[in-house]
């Protein structure tokens, strides 16, 4: 593990030295671990499992989950809309199959000449759709793999297609939770510009249940140099109604900025309802998930 | 056309029941009459017409309407009829008939003639004038080419257009008294010519006036007129010394002697003599009496002359007052333009035999002539009358035979009389005292040339009729001493500049020659100067200097008259001086969303030192933001793109020494306050407000991530704030100026 973990980081090392585009592969749509300030690498296995952790999906949780989203990213300055929709299957008790998908839509910007003369206007698009594959290693621990496609398009001439790779693993024991990912890697973007690599990014993280009530904490780092951590408590009453918070410090220039979270969910019958929320934060204040899913 | 014709037809009804001299009755004329020569007509013939035409058999068919005669316009033309004939020219007949038919019956019945194809009236036409008075055309009396009227005669005026021409058109320091009616003192045509009543100004004499008031009088100010009235002002008509620069020539002084009053205007008292002496004491040279003594026959005048000759009187000490010391001091030391003064008096309107006070041998009697060379009719004749003038015709008919000046009741009227003939001659000698007046210069040489100069055997005396003298020729007074002298070459310019001329000036230098006439058959000019061109006849010289053709500096043209005489007329071309700005532009903003072009006065940014006119040359370098005219001395700038471009205007001069201003031109939709550009950005980003202002910006990439940001960042629309992002990843940015957002895609 040792050894992988730092040809990973050598890696991550060298295409850090390039700038990164498709930055909307990090947010992630999951409204339950937004609302834990986006601590899900140790989660259990939810339909968002391959935004999170897809190494999960071979672990506990249901047997199937699935979910669709709406979100509203930065509504005061980005005021994106961001549309998803999640799931995976345990085949058999070892193996698991999952799908991502997320669109991004952007406000209609006026396109504008470098002599300042507009002609016309464009509504830039991103969107990414991913197939993952989990496996149980042993009693507890599991590790996987997701596949993705990623599509930008920013302006009429600026449109580019890309496939990635993230890698996990994850680890459960009597209430204890680990996680570990490597996301995002892949083949490189552009735009006509030059090559913007796919944002790399390690994430790791734990988790500890007791009577209801989880905590847990992540940390990131992002190809680029920036640091990101979180803490987050969620707390289940009957295993129907789920209150959630978090805190998440990020790199103010880097990374997905400070901010706080909150977060509602509800499950009944299989059917549930998450929502997020996001504040204290400028820029990404104000930004919501929403889904609703079904599992058993 | 058609208003002055107006005004003149209507004037003669005021006039009808007004007159003191002979004055020319009025009948209604019709306004065709007007326009068309009266009594005549021309008919077109057809072919077969034409070809069987004969005369008695044409006048026997017209002989209701008093045809009188027949005649072919063009008359068999020899060699040429065959051709005249193809053209139809031979099918066109002039017809002269009764003037008495009215102009609708006379059609009427031409055209009701057999083989008759059209008729037409023969216009009248207006010959051009010599100054740019409207109604001078009507002024036959100064230069008469016979066409006016039908039985007008060519030649038979005063010979004055010459002298305006050659010598002058009157001298404002030359002062004429007429003793008469007022002068309408605020006449249009005569403003700033007649003095002021006041001292050495005009002066009331008669009776229930202040001195200096000036009762306007139709007569008074008609004689006026004659001699003053302002030329080339584009009003009214022309005075035979009313300058010639608009702004009038001689001055004249109203004596006035009578008023309305008909008691007054007959008195027998003696504001006549008052005002003589009044117009020798305060600077009149020319004394103009367009009066005298009434008479009831031939033989009454005839008494009352001789009375006057032979007995002392207040105005027979007044006119030996005038002649001996008008223009001198009371020292007798000569302080006018003459040394004494001349008198002249109208002769008289009866046909008598005798006149006072104008027979007088110290005074200039002046009889009249009419417009056909005839001496009129009515002018009163007899050896002690020195020299005749245009009067006019007394016919019941046409006004036009009369004399046409200035009027008090009515702004233009024709009179007809002696009175008229007598200004004539008063403005003749107001020219020739112009032109020759001057220290030395005396009565006698003005009396000299004038009726020395006058032309004999020119009018048709009536049969028994004998005068002293010749018909008033303005240039034959001007000319009749040097003409005596054969060898005499004489130059004259009307010039008055310093011969220093910018370099880039045209000018025209006239001279006139006057003298030996065989002589001046020879006349050329030379000179050092490659920019002057001549063109030179008998008595007149032109030389064209072209400046620019010529490197400043000082030269030399020279007129020769054969090998007997020159002129050197030395002048200097002055250095050129290049243009000047005088202003900057400053850099503007054009706005390219909508049509409206920024216009700029280039006489606020740019002169030049020597006064020229600027030609301009405009270039736009970077973004063609707009399109360039120049109109005369207006830039026209019409939107055309967006961006930033560099104008450069060129102000030039005739000898293309320029001078140049550049200015930044950002166009620009004005109607946004905030431009940010270009989007998609690949390295920069640009924000520019519509004016100098401080931002809040802040832009933040898609994980929300401040990226850049600022707090009161100036900016301007020609300093735009930049924002580096040639560091960031490909992706969609969110902008925020104060609270507005923009989504900025990074390529």
């Amino acid at each position: 593990m040792k050894k992988l973990l730092s040809v990973i980081l050598a890696a991550a090392a060298g295409l850090s030295l390039q700038a990164q585009g498709v930055a909307f592969l990090n947010i992630s749509p999951d409204p339950a671990s937004a609302a834990l300030a986006g601590t899900g690498i140790a989660r259990t296995a939810d339909a968002y499992a391959l935004e999170n952790n897809v190494a999960a999906t071979a672990l506990g949780g249901p047997a199937m989950d699935v979910s669709a989203g709406y979100g509203r990213w930065q509504p005061q300055a980005a005021a994106v809309n961001v549309i998803s929709a999640a799931g995976y299957y345990r085949i058999t008790d070892k193996l698991a199959l999952g799908l991502r998908f997320k669109d991004f839509a952007y406000p209609e910007y006026t396109v504008v000449s470098a002599a300042g003369r507009p002609g016309g206007s464009f509504s830039p698009m991103e969107m990414a759709f991913g197939l993952g594959a989990a496996y149980q290693l042993a009693d507890g621990l599991s590790a996987g793999v997701s596949l993705h496609y990623v599509n930008s398009s920013l302006a009429e001439d600026a449109k580019t297609s890309a496939f990635g790779a993230d890698l996990a693993l994850k680890f459960e024991k009597d209430g204890f939770h680990a996680g570990l990912s490597v996301n995002n890697l892949g083949s490189a973007v552009n735009y006509g510009n030059g090559n913007y690599s796919q944002p790399g990014i390690v994430r790791a993280g734990c988790a500890y249940s007791i009577a209801g009530l989880t905590a847990s904490a992540e940390a990131d780092y992002l190809f680029t140099g920036g640091v990101m951590a979180g803490l987050g408590l969620e707390y289940g009453i009957a295993d129907i109604v789920f209150l959630r918070g978090g805190f998440h410090y990020g790199d103010a220039v880097k990374a997905i900025p400070t901010h706080a979270s909150l977060g509602l969910g509800l499950k009944y019958a299989g059917v549930h309802l998450d929502v997020a929320f996001l504040t204290a934060s400028k820029a990404v204040g104000n930004s919501l998930m929403a889904s609703l899913g079904f599992a058993f | 056309m058609k208003r002055p014709l107006i005004a003149f037809a209507l004037l003669l009804c005021v006039l009808a029941g007004c007159s003191r001299q002979s004055l020319t009755p009025s009948p209604r004329v019709e306004e065709n009459h007007v326009r068309v020569l009266p009594g005549r007509a021309e008919i077109l013939l057809t072919e077969q017409a034409a070809e069987t035409f004969r005369t008695e058999r044409f006048l026997g068919q017209t002989a209701p309407l008093g045809v009188l005669s027949v005649e072919r316009v063009f008359p068999d033309a020899g060699e040429f009829e065959a051709r005249h004939r193809a053209a139809g020219l031979h099918r066109w007949y002039r017809v002269r008939y009764d003037t008495g038919v009215p102009l609708t019956r006379a059609q009427a019945g031409l055209e009701s003639i057999e083989g008759v194809e059209s008729v037409s009236f023969p216009r009248r036409k207006a010959r051009r004038s010599y100054f740019n008075d409207p109604l001078a055309k009507y002024q036959w009396h100064y230069a008469n080419d016979g066409t006016l009227d039908g039985n007008f005669k060519k030649g038979i005026d005063i010979n004055v257009e010459p002298v305006w021409r050659e010598f002058t058109a009157g001298s404002s320091e030359v002062v004429v008294a007429v003793i008469d009616g007022g002068i309408q003192i605020g006449h249009e045509d005569l403003k700033g010519v007649v003095l002021a009543g006041g001292a050495r100004g005009s002066r009331c004499f008669v009776g229930g006036y202040e001195a200096d008031e000036i009762p306007a009088d139709d007569h008074g100010t008609h004689v006026g007129g004659t001699i003053g009235a302002i030329n080339n002002n584009k009003i009214g008509l022309c005075g035979i010394a009313g300058g010639k620069d608009g702004r009038g020539g001689v001055r004249l002084m109203s004596c006035v002697i009578f008023s309305d009053d008909e008691d007054d205007e007959e008195s027998g008292g003696d504001e006549d003599a008052q005002a003589l002496v009044w117009a020798a004491d305060n600077g009149a040279v020319i004394a103009n009496n367009s009066w005298g003594y009434v008479a009831e026959s031939d033989r009454d005048a005839a008494r009352i002359a001789r009375e006057f000759l032979a007995y002392d009187s207040p105005t027979k000490d007044a006119i030996d007052y005038f002649i001996d010391h008008a223009g001198t001091d009371a020292s007798g030391k000569q302080t006018g333009p003459m040394k004494g003064g001349v008198v002249f008096f109208a002769s008289g309107n009866d046909a008598f035999t005798h006149d006072a006070p104008s027979e007088y041998e110290r005074v200039i009697a002046v009889g009249a002539f009419e417009p056909d060379g005839r001496m009129a009719e009515y002018s009163n004749y007899g050896p002690w009358v020195d020299i005749l003038a245009p009067g006019g015709s007394d016919s019941d008919d046409y006004y036009e035979e009369g004399i046409a000046s200035t009027g008090a009741s009515d702004p233009y009227i024709y009179f007809t009389g002696t009175s008229m003939a007598c200004p004539h001659v008063s403005g003749v000698a107001a020219l020739l005292v112009s032109h020759f007046g001057g220290p030395g210069f005396t009565n006698e040489d003005l009396l000299e040339m004038l009726l020395g100069g006058a032309r004999q055997g020119v009018i048709r005396m009536p049969s028994g009729r004998t005068v002293g003298g010749g018909m008033l020729d303005a240039y034959g007074a001007f000319t009749y001493k040097s003409g005596g002298d054969p060898d005499e070459i004489r130059f004259s310019t009307d010039y008055t500049g310093d011969y220093r001329f910018k370099s880039h000036e045209s000018v025209t230098l006239d001279w006139t020659i006057i003298g030996n006439e065989k002589a001046r058959l020879q006349v050329s000019v030379d000179s050092d100067c490659p920019g002057l061109t001549s063109d030179c006849s008998a008595n007149q010289v032109r030389m064209k200097i072209n400046a620019l053709q010529a490197d400043p500096g000082d030269y030399l043209a020279t007129i020769r008259v054969g090998n007997t005489a020159s002129q050197d007329v030395p002048f200097t071309i002055l250095e050129n001086h290049a243009p000047t700005r005088i202003a900057r532009f400053g850099d503007q903003i054009i706005n390219v969303a909508s049509n409206a072009p920024l216009s700029f006065n280039l006489d606020d940014y740019f002169s030049d030192p020597d006064g020229e006119t600027l030609a301009y040359r405009v270039v736009i370098s970077g973004e063609e933001v707009a399109v360039p005219s120049v109109s005369g001395s207006t830039l026209s700038l019409s939107p055309a793109e967006y961006g930033l471009g560099e104008v450069t205007v060129t102000a030039y001069d005739a000898r293309r020494a320029s001078a140049s201003s550049t200015f930044l031109l950002l166009g620009r939709n004005a109607y946004q306050d905030l431009d940010v550009y270009p989007n998609p950005v690949t390295d920069y980003l640009y924000i520019r407000p519509s004016q100098d202002k401080t931002l809040d910006i802040t832009l933040y990439n898609l994980a929300g991530a401040k990226i850049w940001s600022a707090n009161g960042a100036s900016a301007g629309p020609f300093e735009p704030l930049a924002i580096d992002l040639r560091n960031q990843p490909g992706g969609t940015y969110s902008l925020l100026v104060g609270d507005r957002r923009y989504t900025i895609v990074k390529k």
